[in-house]
């Protein structure tokens, strides 16, 4: 019955026009190198608020969608990935364009995109209804640990390392100790800044962290994407024999590894991408133009897409940047993550998840017969890109709250982002740090109490129990990987 | 180029001092409240604190003992400089002389530091984008933009 009425939500004129606008907008951004999912979505947040819950979800789940499948249409045209998930795409993608065979690998992009995205949106709609139940039992020891497990996922894969990864995760915590106090309601760490009461607001942070640091860094870069496309030369070729197992490989790693909190996207269609050229029967062909290759990185980059909204709409928990800036979207819907999305405001719920089919749909009929007109856009000159895009930067930041507090802030963090960023440190785990702050301390401060100040309620229950598992082998693994190249080298060189 | 080494060693000093500092305050914030919660947010933030010190000691110790290298911080520093100063600039200004003004300048100016060569493109851009901004927030979500308050008082 609620899946009917969401139904009937989602087919109303002006939602379907929001879908189509975000997925094709998502197309557009996300088919420009440069410019993430992350980026369109945050600044989308300040001109969705002022719509009805359901349309500004919409348009920032069809910008989603849409910006994943948007990155391999330059991979595969210009070989200039999109998005970083779009790296693998370019790998097969554009020997093939060389060989004169674009509109086939853009054909196999598109329909692997498509059913990548499709099934995991039916994972989402089938496992977050029961998770979300689950999330019931949840006490406050056991959601300071999911904080911890969300943070930890991200600090594991953090490309700076263990170390650089946790200080910045901490950092993101620490920043989500200015303002109020929830345990006391004093205010704390505001530096005498009446602005700061209410702590310091995080669209301005992910705003100025993922949008103004990439502007600083494309100074020097005259295009972003550089080539030339025949649009005429590109042939409607039919989709080649064999690609099934392939896309089904691609979409099943990218569903479970979008789940995993962390692991993003790029991971996903490079770990599809190698596991298709293990099980190809021909492996020769892998970088020179196989479209097995596309198929699985496109599957599972867009696997992800349902995979990650999964931890965030059940347990409140974002697994990569881009949901966490869909969590900032819900938060100022007045939409708080977490079962009563299923239960009070499932309609809304269960039609944001509806419209990401509709997304996949979209794209699929956008991407069959003008994907090519889309890498024209990605040719746009820097110039122009990076003073536009501050401008909507900017007033995005004001807008929150009519403040021009929030636009220096939001500068403050992009400075230091970009900083930070070149030392290596990881800008997802600070804003992730500042979301789920206030969540691990609500949790670590209540248990204590709970417990008049024993720690061993942190390890009572059996889901403590699990969730300290799963941390555990998250902060393992990288140590793992790390002395396992390690060893590999140190053997490489022996043998040298 | 500026060598990676020291800037990582004055990062990591950064943060075990500002651990020490968080790990110092944390018992004077909230005394004027209950025992029970002073403490339990006294635990959180002082395990902030000791986990940052230890995190930072090791980074200290890995760029003390790393090789030296270089770090590249932009391709283009003068183009990199020149658009802080016009985002700082920009956002200065808008305060006085409200969003329409300030954008149109902010835009041309960007685009010319960027390497637009084309003046008059970039003026009829600029007035293009200023205005899709302004009837997008202002006129369609009813969002107030930064008005001019320099002549306040002065010009009605």
């Amino acid at each position: 019955m609620i899946l009917l009425d969401a139904l009937q939500a989602v087919l109303a004129y002006d939602v379907l026009f929001a879908i189509f606008i975000g997925t094709v907008s998502g197309i557009v951004i996300g088919g420009m190198p440069g410019l993430t999912a992350t980026m369109a979505v945050a600044l989308l947040i300040p001109i969705t608020f002022s719509f009805t819950p359901l349309i500004g979800l919409s348009i920032m789940g069809g910008v989603y969608a849409g910006a994943m499948y948007g990155g391999s249409i330059p991979a595969i045209l210009l070989s200039t990935p999109g998005t970083p998930a779009a790296a693998a795409t370019a790998l097969e993608g554009y020997p093939l364009t060389k060989q004169g065979k674009g509109g086939m690998a853009l054909k196999v992009s598109v329909i692997s995109s498509f059913v990548g995205g499709t099934f995991s949106v039916i994972v989402l709609l089938a496992i977050a209804p029961i998770l979300s139940e689950f999330a019931l039992k949840f006490g406050p020891p056991e959601y300071f640990l999911l904080a911890i497990m969300g943070l930890t996922g991200v600090i594991s894969v953090a490309s700076g390392g263990l170390t650089r990864g946790i200080i910045s995760g901490l950092i993101g915590l620490i920043v989500a100790l200015i303002g109020t106090d929830p345990m006391t309601g004093m205010v704390r760490y505001d530096f005498g800044i009446i602005d700061l009461y209410e702590g310091v607001s995080f669209m301005p942070a992910l705003i100025g962290m993922f949008s103004i640091t990439q502007m600083l860094a494309l100074t020097g870069e005259k295009s972003i994407a550089s080539g030339d496309i025949d649009i005429t030369a590109i042939k409607r070729e039919k989709m080649p024999k064999g690609m099934w197992p392939f896309i089904t490989l691609g979409t099943g790693t990218g569903t479970i590894v979008g789940i995993i909190p962390g692991e993003g996207a790029t991971i996903a269609a490079f770990m599809s991408y190698n596991m298709a050229k293990a099980k190809s029967k021909v492996k020769h062909l892998f970088g020179k133009g196989n479209p097995e290759g596309i198929a699985a990185a496109e599957a599972g980059n867009n696997a992800c897409v349902g995979g990650s909204l999964v931890p965030l709409l059940t347990l409140g928990v974002p697994g990569n940047t881009v949901s966490a800036a869909l969590m900032g979207g819900l938060m100022i819907q007045g939409l708080i993550p977490g079962p009563e999305l299923f239960t009070t405001h499932a309609v809304i719920t269960y039609g944001f998840i509806l419209s990401l089919f509709i997304a996949n749909i979209i794209f699929l009929v956008v991407g069959l017969f003008f994907a090519p007109y889309f890498a024209k856009i990605s040719q746009i000159p820097t110039s122009i890109l990076v003073a536009a895009i501050s401008v909507f930067a900017i007033v995005g930041s004001y807008s929150m709250n009519n403040s021009l507090f929030d636009v220096w802030l939001m500068l403050i963090f992009a400075f230091a982002g970009y900083f930070l960023n070149k030392l290596n440190f990881s800008l997802s785990a600070i804003i992730l740090g500042m979301i789920l702050g206030p969540i691990a301390e609500n949790g670590f401060t209540q248990a204590l109490t709970i417990s008049q100040g024993d720690g061993s309620i942190f390890f009572a229950s059996v889901v403590a129990k699990i969730l300290w598992v799963i941390i555990i082998a998250l902060l393992i693994q990288p140590l793992f990987v790390h002395f396992k190249d390690k060893r590999e080298r140190a053997k490489a060189l022996k043998n040298e | 180029m500026i060598n990676r080494k020291y800037i990582e060693i004055i990062v990591s000093i950064f943060f075990i001092v500002l651990a020490a500092l968080l790990y110092g305050s944390a018992d004077t914030v909230n005394q004027a409240v209950s025992q029970a919660s002073t403490d339990s947010t006294s635990t959180y933030v002082n395990t902030l604190a000791i986990i940052l010190g230890i995190a930072g000691i090791i980074e200290l110790i890995m760029s003390i003992i790393s090789s030296p290298s270089f770090i590249e911080f932009t391709k283009d520093p003068r183009k990199f400089i020149l658009l802080i100063i016009s985002l700082v600039g920009y956002v200065w200004i808008m305060e006085y002389i409200g969003f329409i003004i300030s954008t149109l300048v902010f835009l041309p100016v960007t685009m010319k530091i960027m390497g637009y060569k084309s003046i008059v493109k970039s003026i009829v851009i600029s007035i293009g984008i200023t205005l899709f901004v302004y009837l997008l927030f202002q006129v369609g979500f009813e969002i107030l933009l930064p008005e001019q308050t320099l002549f306040e008082g002065i010009v009605e």
